[in-house]
């Protein structure tokens, strides 16, 4: 005969209805006691005001969706296009390959010898000025000595009659009182001469031909 | 003692009669500063035998510059509408004034 099955507890029906109260109480007792924790419980954070300096601190960033970024960024436009440097010539190789006198180039020499063919004017079409070929003997009053030859083509090739005449040099020959002093104090040749062109310390032969 | 050498040579070096940009050179025209200010950059150097070698002295003068130095108000404003040195340096005839090319006029 099989013995009985025991008796089932009275209690647990009891227990299948209290365990869900229980649970429940159990948590809310563990977080209550987790308020002495240094970090607060999960309650303190539900319930409590946050701190004084983490209330001032900014609402999170809501992140929008990143776009995938371009696969090369389009290059820049540039500013003024037309402002284009061209390449540099190396014009300091190509000056001590012309002509020189002493330490200064030789520019007539330069111009015959087409080592350089300088335009006449900014624009394409602008047109060579005649070339005059007059040459003047000055000859100073009692120094025959310092006489100057003046080479009216060696300076038309580079210059025009109206960059001289009249301003610098009167049409007539002899109307103007020319002394080196008068050059060197930046009058007549003066104007020209050790400001654009060679110097007149170094080059008195170049005027005083006949000086010897 | 051992740097004499090496300072002498130095020396000499940077004595040299080696003509270059920076050196002065007859026909350079150092232009003088009228605008207050303005000291802290080098004032332009003019140098006219880089221009005559493609220029002959009537293409500018007097159309464009006067004959005598300091005669003509020149100023970045002027040359950047194209005029005075802009008439050329515009980036089409020869280098426009660009922050990458201050250096080439305005030199020590």
């Amino acid at each position: 005969m099989p013995s009985p099955d025991p008796p089932p507890p009275a209690i647990t029906p009891i227990l299948r209805l209290l365990a869900p109260v229980g649970l429940l109480a159990a948590l809310a007792c563990g977080l209550s006691l987790g308020a002495c924790s240094p970090q607060g419980s999960l309650l303190s954070v539900l319930l409590e005001p946050p701190p004084p300096g983490r209330a001032a601190s900014p609402r999170p960033v809501v992140r929008k969706p990143r776009h995938p970024p371009p696969e090369k960024p389009p290059p820049l436009p540039a500013a003024r296009p037309e402002l284009e440097t061209p390449e540099p010539t190396d014009w300091l190789a190509f000056r001590a390959g012309l002509p020189h006198i002493d330490d200064d180039v030789d520019w007539s020499q330069a111009l015959a010898t087409k080592a350089i063919a300088p335009s006449p004017g900014i624009e394409p079409d602008a047109q060579d000025e005649s070339v005059l070929e007059l040459e003047l003997e000055l000859v100073p009053k009692g120094a025959p000595n310092q006489a100057v030859t003046f080479s009216h083509k060696a300076h038309t090739e580079w210059l025009a009659c109206a960059n001289c005449h009249p301003a610098i040099f009167e049409m007539q020959q002899g109307a103007d009182p020319i002394t080196m002093g008068a050059i060197f104090a930046g009058k007549y040749c003066g104007v020209c001469h050790g400001k654009a062109t060679f110097a007149i310390e170094t080059g008195c032969p170049r005027c005083h031909k006949k000086s010897g | 003692m051992q740097r004499a050498p090496s300072l002498l040579l130095a020396v000499f070096l940077a004595l040299m009669p080696v003509r270059g940009w920076g050196e002065a050179d007859v026909g350079d025209i150092v232009f003088k500063r009228v605008t207050p200010g303005s000291e802290d950059v080098a004032a332009a150097v003019f140098p006219h035998w880089v221009h005559r070698i493609q220029y002959k002295c009537y293409a500018c003068h007097d159309a464009l510059f006067k004959m005598a130095a300091g005669a003509d108000a020149i100023s970045m404003d002027a040359i950047n509408d194209g005029k005075s040195c802009g008439t050329c340096h515009n980036g089409k005839k020869a280098f426009a004034p660009t922050f990458s090319t201050c250096t080439r006029c305005h030199r020590e």
